[in-house]
């Protein structure tokens, strides 16, 4: 099956500290995501990969015996990355507004002005599943962050 | 970055699990759960590469590599601090 991992530069693991092999070599116990779940391992670059082996979903990550690197997805880049920041931003300060009074909101809120960079976007697109959490419960994270997703398919043609 | 779902660690729960990760001793839930956090978490994704770190340099440091003065200076510090949790 094909999937997508999110690396460190240079498609160092960012958990492990592992490199996979850019030749099409493989890679033991591979993280991996699927597209419905890319908004929680966003990190520096994206791949997409091929995984085999015994595969299980633990959680919202994919995780096979061995995968490989097919194509690093050129598409996610600092200005995709920026431009989801900022949608994030305006999700977070949206939903936030809607209970002005509520406390367990402003700390999302302000922590949400503090995301301007490319570097900051997985903090962002929590913070913004995390505002829905509080206001519609498990339902409303889960919509959250399959908006996110979608935003993410679309700007990246994936 | 300490506010967390039911199902999300926060950075107390990723500073005591940490040695669980490193050797290998979770779930594969538990570990997803954990690297989630990690994901979204600069600070504890520092302190997993201190870990990291810490135990590459340790393992390569040999007994005899330690001066002695060092050594006993360790020893003595160690003592003074399990006798002090100790009470």
């Amino acid at each position: 099956m094909t999937a997508f991992t999110f690396t460190r530069r240079g498609a160092r693991c960012p958990f492990t500290d592992r490199v996979w092999p850019v030749e099409g070599g493989w890679l033991a116990d591979a993280r991996a995501t699927s597209a419905e779940h890319l908004p929680v391992w966003i990190a520096k670059e994206l791949w997409r990969v091929e995984l085999g082996g015994q595969i299980s979903t633990p959680a919202e990550q994919t995780v096979a015996e061995h995968g490989r690197l097919l194509e690093r997805v050129e598409t996610w880049d600092r200005a995709a990355a920026e431009e989801f920041v900022a949608d994030c931003r305006r999700r977070t300060l949206t939903l936030a507004a809607r209970r002005p009074g509520d406390l367990r909101l402003k700390p999302m809120a302000d922590d949400a002005r503090g995301c301007t960079t490319a570097a900051s976007a997985n903090l962002a697109g929590w913070l913004a599943a995390r505002t829905a959490r509080v206001l519609d419960g498990e339902d409303g994270r889960a919509a959250e962050r399959a908006r996110q997703a979608a935003w993410l398919r679309a700007r990246l043609g994936v | 970055m300490s506010r967390a779902t039911p199902h999300e660690l926060v950075c107390r729960e990723v500073v005591e699990l940490v040695s669980d990760y490193l050797e290998g001793a979770m779930t594969l839930e538990e570990r997803a759960r954990f690297e989630e956090h990690l994901a979204m978490c600069d600070g504890c994704s520092a302190y997993l590469e201190q870990m990291r770190l810490t135990l590459r340099v340790a393992g390569e440091l040999r007994a005899e590599a330690v001066d002695p003065h060092v050594c006993a200076h360790l020893v003595d510090a160690f003592r003074g601090w399990a006798q002090e949790r100790r009470g």
